[in-house]
């Protein structure tokens, strides 16, 4: 039988950039994610699949487009799935946390990326004039690419959207070193917008990003109160991965 | 529009919302609205705040579709006609913009009033700032004035710290009657507009035009100070007047 297949990119970065995935903490913050998953994924009949090799050279393909390789991956590796997420492993979820496959009516499926609005409208705006034919694109509907949810009636669609990447991949990287507003999340959003994929949209309480914006960073945790998948991103660090190792594990720990 | 200076408060609000009363009718005649301006409180009522849920005190059953809106919001010159954008549900934007109040504010309420310990999501749980809704929904605000009236001396008295007053509230009852909703997107309520981004604009592209101009439907000034408010919309009505 077809299962559910939690696909988490979990890649540790050697090419000493000053991102969360080259921390020395980062082997602690993956373990955490993935154990929460695995322990989602048993309740709930679905399978784990880390990825922690890059598929290709990525240097030349940065990890955050290599996961939209995950249905090749799958196939290649005989996994039969049903449908699939991809979901970053800076994210813990709630040992409680709902079927959300069950609420997809399998169709493209993300939460609504609405925490800093001014992030998304700048990046909206500069891949429409310097990628997207100033296509305008609809920022209310914008999703993060941090939970993507798909299946085998999106392979057409994100073969294109793979496509487009090779074919673009200079001035891609142009965009992404030039103006700095995101990699994949912004062009992914437009290719579903112009090509009229239908989504659905799942509450914040599935992708609780910008815990620190939204005022959730509390000592008690509120957020494990209030949602069920819990996205450590935006949180500022000058200590360079320790605070959001401190309240993973602190969740982790909480939860489990 | 509710624009009741309140006796409790101790900011004085007139000098903007003079400015967005001013918007607020410029719009609503611009797009065939009855703007309805409610300065007066009710006697019995003690909190500004309470108030607007005597909504069909004020208006009566003259109006299909109503609008609410607080007195600093103010329109933008082209917002689209908001009334389009639904048939007979109670709409609202969602606000989760703080978590923390969120939580404090929910467990207050439903912890002192045992009839509102009502499990509510925080995606359904909207601002009361800017509402639009029909004449059928009188009877939520009903229940909203009798819940008040039966708890009147606990409520104005109510000063439990980052927990707000009617918003939670309407939030619960709203639940406990399962009320079909309409969440619009932030567009038609940009609250906390600072810590959104609102007042940015792309310097990538050298495009002055704050993100609010471009995006925003119904600006609604929460998230900074009395003094910074009053000042800022003073600024955008200098600005903008000759549009509306």
């Amino acid at each position: 039988m077809k299962k559910n297949i939690i696909f988490i990119p979990a890649v540790i970065s050697n090419k000493g950039e000053k991102k969360l995935r080259n921390t020395p903490l980062i082997n602690k913050i993956f373990e955490y994610s993935i154990n929460s998953w695995k322990h989602f994924a048993n309740k709930n009949n679905c399978e784990v699949v880390v990825l922690d090799q890059p598929i290709m050279n990525s240097n030349i393909t940065s990890m955050a487009w290599q996961r939209y390789y995950a249905l090749d991956m799958l196939e290649n590796s005989n996994i039969d799935y049903d449908q699939v997420l991809i979901v970053d492993a800076d994210t813990i979820v709630h040992p409680n946390c709902p079927n959300f496959f069950e609420m997809t009516n399998h169709k493209y499926t993300g939460v609504h990326d609405g925490v800093v609005y001014e992030w998304v409208m700048r990046s909206a705006e500069c891949y429409s004039k310097f990628v997207f034919d100033d296509y305008k694109l609809n920022i209310w509907s914008y999703i993060n690419g941090g939970f993507q949810i798909f299946n085998e009636s999106h392979k057409d669609h994100i073969n294109k959207f793979k496509q487009f990447y090779i074919e673009n991949r200079d001035g891609l990287y142009e965009v992404e070193s030039k103006i700095k507003l995101g990699t994949d999340q912004t062009p992914m959003n437009f290719f579903l917008q112009m090509n009229n994929v239908e989504t659905t949209l799942l509450p914040y309480e599935y992708n609780m990003t910008g815990l620190n914006l939204s005022e959730g960073l509390t000592d008690d945790l509120v957020y494990t109160k209030l949602g069920w998948i819990y996205h450590f991103n935006g949180i500022p660090d000058n200590t360079y991965g320790n605070k959001v190792e401190y309240y993973m594990a602190k969740t982790y720990n909480k939860l489990f | 529009m509710i624009a009741i200076e309140d006796n409790n408060s101790k900011h004085q609000h007139k000098s903007y919302y003079e400015l967005t009363k001013l918007a607020w009718q410029k719009y609503c005649d611009k797009n065939n609205i009855d703007f309805v301006l409610v300065t007066e409180k009710l006697y019995n009522v003690k909190h500004a705040k309470w108030n607007k849920h005597y909504v069909f005190d004020y208006l009566g059953d003259k109006y299909e579709k109503i609008g609410m809106v607080d007195f600093d919001t103010m329109p933008h010159w082209n917002c689209p006609n908001p009334f389009d954008l639904y048939t007979d549900e109670f709409c609202g934007v969602v606000d989760n913009s703080s978590l923390y109040w969120l939580d404090n504010s929910l467990t207050a309420y439903k912890s002192s009033f045992p009839e509102l310990n009502i499990d509510i999501k925080i995606s359904e749980y909207i601002n009361s700032g800017v509402l639009f809704f029909t004449k059928n929904h009188m009877y939520i605000f009903d229940q909203v004035k009798e819940f008040y009236l039966r708890n009147q001396e606990k409520l104005d008295n109510w000063s439990v710290p980052n927990t707000g007053r009617d918003q939670t509230v309407l939030n619960l009852i709203l639940k406990k009657n399962d009320v079909n909703k309409k969440y619009l997107p932030h567009s038609w309520n940009t609250f906390s507009m600072i810590k959104k981004g609102y007042f940015f604009h792309n310097d990538k592209l050298n495009d002055p035009t704050p993100f609010f101009v471009k995006y925003g439907n119904i600006w609604h000034f929460t998230g900074f100070s009395i003094e910074q408010r009053t000042q800022l919309i003073q600024d955008i009505w200098n600005q903008t007047k000759h549009l509306y």
